[in-house]
């Protein structure tokens, strides 16, 4: 327990607490012990769902004990700094290194200086090659994982893929080697034959002379770890209830896994692939268990777009049913078009609609695969409107490949129309507020944007600008991302292993919290990549056709042939059909995983998100 | 309608009143102890409670009214079975009609436990003095207040010391008070327990344990 002098002078000290309602019981002594760690706060970390399912999946076997670490805030920083006091687990307060294995769940590249800063805290160096036997394997799994080249010299082992039955695979693996007698190394050599398991020491990148990539030694060859049988698959219906205000304070089904639509800039809907999905009858269990369990009065209907999911018609009067017994509400985070002239109009009612038409003309929509039309979002807007709405989220990406300034005033003119049909259909007396968020493109790994280069800073603000000037009318606001994250995010998203380097400079001149806009510094960064003789611009440039990637020893089962032609479709401005229409051969379902593949239907709904 | 007592220790100490209420709502529903709802856009829970407690000060004595028409004995067993060792209700009385908790708290007991600090000789001279002036921080800005009159008694022992303070309107926070005894006498707080609310005039201050029947499972 951290000293009362120590919590009585931080902000929020109820993130260093644990101590919640559905704590699972510690007291095993014969249990491998094991620290699951998040690389952010309390109230980020809490809101995820894959560390919720794989500490309660952990916990609910006799030979794993599974306890939290998060990422300290600043003030939390300095306090165990001042003190001398290590990082410790919230459920026993045992310190990082005291751990058998400390595993990372590694969500965004920003997050990177923060698993140093905990790594450090918690008393563990904090290179990989460093740390010999005395020291806990330290592995990570998450959306980074899939590349995760620039943090390679911190980690003994990732996972990549779905962790439900690779994260036991794992830790049984280093149970039963050490129960014989067997070193770290020993592990590593053992656990690298498990699927979706990557040992960094085991591939080596192979530079030619200017320094480019040019292929691996792999030891191993390295896939993804998929779950087949997601109906059945170990989901927590008693999961931990936070006591203080989380980011996402609610409780959480997941739908389905996977996403149709393929979206050419969408790492998320190529990765998570083949797509597998949850009964109706599994969902309503699990949702009325969650309730009776926990407590929480909302529980949300989790996917990559809600609204494809084919049993919800089978599912909604399910849930209606609790809605009744229980006074709970439910929400579906991606709306379909229809759904105010659907059933769901009052399970969705909102303060503020949100689309998601990411780029202001039907061409670069094309460009991008994203399936929504003008018609669509005038459709739903009027609806909206007439029912009571005054409040429109919208939400486009800047710097798109193939994007013109034509594109950025479509932009303007969506907003115009939308102005244009609040004052024509409104229901309220309060104002219209539409509000603008542009993001900047970045590309991304195993996605068919993955060879594009990313807008320059020059670029960048002269399309912030024109769309300043476009969007300055009554009732709108925008908001944008700023350059230096978003090249960052650019540079670790495609970066290789000499980025370790970097990281660690960074780290050391005092960078921790790089998503949180009040504690990045882009000055430090700066330094750091000249002290280590690279510039962030050689990483967000356009890639060579042929050029080897380096990730592209890693089987994600999205063919790499596959990606390049739906590149190639981008550029010629042609769409590709949602996959529930009918399989492309993406090469997700080569195995016999996907579950949509064999069963072609004759229409799917427009997803606005 | 319900009075409980109820504990706020360890780390639920640390949580903020909201978090409190939400934590109180969803042990309800997750107990199936039914609580009337408000009417109105945002409907919640018919709960009361007495003037909050400072984030980080413990408590064994906590009071809350509950719309409810659940039989006491049934509500302390449901209560707790569905929620923290930290969060616990210690006794329930069924009330002919509402306490305004809120409005009707006069002053609260406190427990506080020092290391290396002249407990005694704070006590002595506080208590002799007929002002006490307290220094802290509010909204990050320093400010001071004049509190003698705020307190009511100090009883020093050992390391300990029991106090009765102002609690309501006026009101004085028992932290700020025992960190400006450290500062001025040495050592540090180690913890800090509320053990008590009272009401009534000051001449013959209550506990409002009064309402909860001497027969209540403790």
């Amino acid at each position: 327990m951290i000293p009362k002098r120590i919590l009585d002078h931080v902000s929020k000290p109820a993130r260093y607490l644990g101590g919640e309602y559905h704590t699972p019981s510690m007291d095993k002594p014969d249990a491998l012990k094991v620290c699951l760690c998040f690389p952010d706060l309390y109230e980020v970390g809490m809101s995820n769902l894959g560390l919720r399912i794989l500490y309660h999946l952990l916990n609910e076997r006799p030979e794993f004990a599974a306890e939290r670490c998060f990422a300290p805030w600043t003030d939390m920083q300095a306090a165990l700094r001042e003190n001398g006091l290590p990082l410790c687990s919230l459920e026993t307060g045992r310190a990082l290194k005291d751990f058998e294995v400390v595993g990372f769940s590694v969500q965004y590249e920003l997050c990177y200086t923060n698993i140093l800063m905990m790594l450090e805290l918690g008393g563990i160096p904090l290179l990989a090659a460093e740390r010999g036997e005395a020291f806990p394997p330290v592995i990570a799994g998450g959306p980074c994982a899939l590349n995760c080249e620039p943090v390679a010299d911190f980690f003994d082992l990732f996972m990549i893929g779905d962790g439900e039955e690779a994260l036991p695979a794992v830790l049984s693996c280093y149970r039963e080697t050490k129960a014989a007698g067997g070193s770290k190394a020993d592990f590593l050599e053992r656990a690298a034959g498990i699927s979706g398991v990557y040992v960094p020491a085991f591939v080596r990148p192979k530079y030619d002379e200017g320094g480019a990539l040019t292929g691996f030694d792999c030891k191993f060859p390295v896939e993804k770890a998929v779950v087949r049988d997601f109906d059945k698959a170990y989901f927590p219906t008693d999961p931990i209830v936070p006591s203080m205000e989380i980011v996402h304070n609610r409780g959480v089904v997941e739908l389905f896994r996977g996403c149709s639509r393929g979206c050419r800039f969408c790492q998320a809907g190529f990765t998570y692939r083949p797509i597998r999905e949850r009964s109706p009858q599994t969902l309503a269990d699990q949702c009325e268990k969650l309730i009776r369990s926990t407590g929480f009065d909302e529980i949300s209907l989790n996917s990559l777009s809600t609204g494809d999911y084919p049993g919800l018609k089978e599912l909604l009067p399910k849930l209606r049913a609790l809605q009744e017994k229980y006074q709970v509400s439910f929400a579906l985070p991606s709306l379909r078009a229809d759904s105010f002239e659907g059933e769901f109009a009052d399970f969705a009612r909102k303060s503020s609609l949100t689309f998601a038409p990411e780029a202001g003309t039907q061409r670069l929509r094309d460009v991008i695969n994203k399936d929504i039309t003008e018609e669509d979002v005038e459709r739903c807007l009027t609806q909206a409107f007439s029912l009571g709405y005054s409040t429109v989220k919208l939400y486009f990406m800047l710097g798109l490949p193939t994007e013109t300034e034509e594109d950025l005033r479509g932009i303007a003119a969506i907003v115009a129309r939308a102005r244009e049909l609040f004052f024509k259909h409104r229901a309220t007396k309060k104002e219209l507020k539409i509000s603008v968020s542009v993001s900047t493109f970045v590309p991304k790994p195993f996605t068919p944007f993955q060879w594009e280069a990313q807008n320059t800073r020059e670029e960048v603000s002269r399309k912030q600008d024109l769309l300043c000037d476009l969007l300055r009318q009554r009732g709108v606001s925008l908001s944008w991302s700023d350059f230096e994250t978003s090249q960052l995010e650019a540079v670790f998203a495609r970066g290789d292993r000499k980025l370790s380097g970097v990281i660690a400079a960074a780290y050391r001149k005092g960078c921790v919290f790089d998503g949180w806009s009040e504690c990045f510094r882009p000055g430090l960064w700066a330094e750091a990549f000249a002290e280590c003789g690279l510039r962030p611009e050689d990483y967000t440039g356009a890639r060579a056709h042929d050029e080897v990637f380096p990730w592209d020893f890693f089987d994600s089962r999205v063919k790499k042939s596959y990606l390049a032609g739906e590149r190639d479709k981008a550029f010629e401005e042609k769409v590709t059909r949602d996959c529930r229409l009918g399989c492309h051969g993406c090469g997700a379902s080569a195995r016999g995983e996907c579950e949509i593949a064999g069963h072609p239907r004759k229409s799917v709904e427009k997803s606005l998100c | 309608m319900l009075i409980f007592k109820f504990t706020k220790t360890g780390g639920v100490a640390y949580l903020s009143h909201l978090d409190l209420l939400r934590t109180f709502t969803r042990i309800f529903r997750r107990a199936g102890i039914r609580v009337a709802f408000s009417e109105g856009f945002h409907p919640h829970m018919k709960l009361f409670f007495a003037p909050p407690l400072s984030v980080g000060t413990e408590s064994v004595g906590e009071y809350c009214v509950a719309d409810t028409a659940e039989e006491p004995r049934a509500f302390l067993q449901k209560f707790n079975a569905c929620s923290m060792p930290d969060l616990q209700c210690l006794a329930c009385a069924a009330l002919e009609k509402k306490i305004n908790l809120a409005a009707e708290t006069r002053a609260a007991v406190y427990e506080a436990e020092f290391s290396g600090c002249r407990v005694r000789e704070a006590a002595e001279e506080i208590l002799a003095s007929a002002t006490y002036e307290i220094e802290f921080t509010a909204k990050g800005k320093p400010a001071r207040k004049e509190v003698r009159q705020q307190i009511f008694s100090l009883r020093a022992e050992g390391d300990r010391l029991e106090m009765t303070l102002a609690c309501g309107e006026p009101n004085l926070r028992a932290d700020r008070l025992c960190e400006n005894i450290a500062a001025s006498y040495g050592g540090e707080l180690t913890r800090l327990t509320r053990t008590d609310l009272l009401f009534g005039p000051p001449e013959n201050l209550q506990s409002f344990s009064v309402f909860l029947h001497p027969e209540s499972p403790r």
